[in-house]
């Protein structure tokens, strides 16, 4: 266990110190994100000039999804799609060689191996512009618990997918538009429960699960909690993260070490 | 002796689709793939003891790499039984992964952005190094590979050279007991392929490590090693003594030399057996322990202008192993 935080450690240090070898590419990858945030914000408060409600939600709750919405896709960069973008093309050029021949727990360091400063930042503004808007009075220490593990679970929710699509370069060799597909996500992700028809409600729960990312946290933190709905962010979880677990030892055996 | 490596019908075969050539090819392969298996490596069978250096040769695609990586644990054999250092290697045990190491000529384990130091030093937390060992380790490597100056410098502005002192030094920072080198020395001069032979032979000799060595370059195993297997089309030709093997299927070296004024070809014939002649360019091919004394001949009898001895190709020491049908 120790080894393995020393080496995270590591890991995050060697990326900082190769971030800032490019500070223009840091400073304007900062610029991106947050330009991204802040016009999305102004474009709900131009929406809201004229309607008080959309659907039941008032401004201060669409916003605060919004910004959780956001956290929730800095995260997902910052763990999954940065690294799972490197290990499938390491699979298919074969510099995954070094990685499996080294005598640590390499699915332990997987969220680390190529750690995106450039994410933290706006992650921290983020997490800045959703406290402004929260009522702190009204949110007990379970609720914030319940909350950051729900959020916790909808990033392992996100890192188990994008696991189980790299998987697939085992076999395929290049598997890179699953990395496209998840730059659409936001957009679903983002959209309250009750805003989904009734018909489409399971297939974006259980199929492709864009409700259970970011909703649960949201429920909590405004005490309207649907049990069934976060019993199901588990479950659906769990499963998706032994499914990645077995579809990573699986896709293992058919590793071809490109020369 | 110590049996550290055992191979018994070791086999590995690879799927591979087959494309025809241009657009029209790509896109009936879009819709239609005709697959072909590759017997990359076929029922070889090998020991090894503690501390040898064996020479793996072989033309492009003989099996050599496949056979190493199968020996590592990179890749799950087909068929046969594998044992190193009492362990399956594609089981991947932590135990058996920090006592190998995998040197590979055409990729690099090295941070690209950062100096090399840095790479060392997670290698350091990766083997679960003390400071002290670590410390001492680095400074025997920088030390035998005169490798003081570069190691904090950033890797993309190093030579390949200097990349590849580099690259060995952080595979044997925890001083593995087997030492797998594919290729090590490809695409180096001949002064820096030296330098890494020798490199080589003194890092066998002071820890007593059991290397393999892929090579496509005779020179590298003449100089390292005494032992050898040859490898074509995955079956295994030749396992045995280098020295012998060159003896017998590599007697030959080729004497390349151009003259300043133009010779005729009848004086030259003494010498050894003309393979390409023009008046000013001359090709021979002489009896390698006659080489010195030949090529001395040659200098004071013609005005030369360049003179360059090589050795027969691998591929055609390989080709003459397999024709000759030989099994040692």
């Amino acid at each position: 266990m120790r080894k393995n935080i020393d080496l995270i450690i590591q890991y995050i240090k060697l990326n900082l110190q190769t971030e800032l070898t490019y500070r223009s590419n840091l400073i304007f990858t900062f610029i991106s994100a947050m330009t991204y945030v802040f016009v999305f914000v102004l474009s709900l408060k131009f929406v809201f000039n004229y309607v008080p409600q959309i659907g039941g939600y008032n401004y201060d709750q669409l916003y605060v999804i919004l910004m959780l919405s956001q956290l929730w896709w800095y995260a997902n960069v910052l763990v999954a799609r940065k690294n799972f973008q490197y290990i499938a093309k390491a699979i298919n050029n074969g510099t995954l060689d070094y990685h499996l021949l080294k005598p640590y727990s390499f699915r332990i360091l997987t969220p680390f191996l190529k750690f995106d400063f450039r994410h933290l930042m706006p992650i921290i503004i983020t997490v800045f512009l959703l406290f402004i808007k929260l009522d702190f009075s009204s949110i007990g220490i379970l609720q914030w618990l319940g909350a950051i593990l729900f959020f916790m679970n909808g990033v392992l929710v996100a890192y188990s997918i994008t696991s189980i699509f790299t998987s697939f370069s085992f076999w395929v060799g290049r598997n890179n538009s699953i990395f496209d597909i998840s730059l659409e996500m936001p957009d679903l992700v983002r959209i309250p429960i009750e805003f989904f028809p009734f018909i489409v409600k399971g297939f974006f729960i259980f199929f492709v699960p864009v409700i259970i990312m970011v909703n649960p946290t949201f429920q909590i933190l405004y005490n309207n909690m649907d049990y069934i709905l976060l019993a199901e962010a588990l479950i659906i979880s769990l499963v998706l993260f032994f499914i990645s677990e077995f579809t990573w030892k699986y896709g293992l055996k058919n590793y071809t070490s490109a020369n | 002796m110590k049996k550290i490596i055992s191979v018994k019908n070791l086999t590995k075969n690879f799927k591979v689709y087959h494309k025809k050539q241009g657009l029209i090819g790509s896109l009936s392969a879009f819709f239609k793939r005709k697959y072909e298996t590759v017997k990359a490596v076929q029922k070889i069978n090998f020991e090894m003891n503690k501390g040898e250096i064996v020479g793996f040769i072989g033309p492009n695609g003989a099996g050599k790499t496949t056979t190493l990586k199968m020996l590592s644990g990179l890749l799950h054999p087909d068929d046969g039984e594998v044992s190193v250092l009492g362990f399956i290697p594609f089981k991947r045990k932590k135990d058996f992964l920090s006592q190998i190491s995998l040197v590979m000529g055409q990729k690099s384990q090295l941070w690209w952005d950062l100096p090399a130091i840095e790479s060392f030093n997670l290698n350091r937390m990766v083997y679960n190094l003390s400071k002290e060992d670590y410390k001492t380790s680095l400074a025997s490597l920088v030390e035998m590979l005169d490798a003081k100056d570069i190691i904090h410098r950033q890797v993309r502005k190093l030579s390949l050279g200097q990349r590849m002192k580099c690259e060995l030094i952080a595979s044997l920072i925890h001083n593995p007991k087997i030492l797998f080198l594919d290729e090590p020395t490809i695409g180096l001069d001949v002064v820096i392929q030296k330098k890494l032979r020798k490199f080589i032979k003194e890092y066998n000799e002071k820890y007593n490590a059991t290397i393999i060595l892929t090579s496509h370059y005779i020179g590298d195993l003449e100089e390292l090693c005494k032992r050898v297997v040859v490898i074509n089309d995955g079956i295994l030709g030749y396992d045995g003594d280098f020295g012998s093997l060159i003896k017998k299927y590599a007697k030959l070296k080729t004497i390349k030399l151009v003259f300043l004024k133009e010779v005729k070809k009848e004086n030259l014939q003494k010498y050894g057996k003309i393979i390409d002649f023009e008046p000013l360019k001359a090709s021979l091919e002489v009896n390698r322990e006659k080489v010195g004394e030949v090529a001395s001949g040659i200098l004071n009898e013609f005005s030369v202008d360049d003179l360059n001895i090589s050795e027969m190709p691998i591929e055609e020491v390989v080709r003459r192993i397999f024709e000759n049908g030989n099994n040692e």
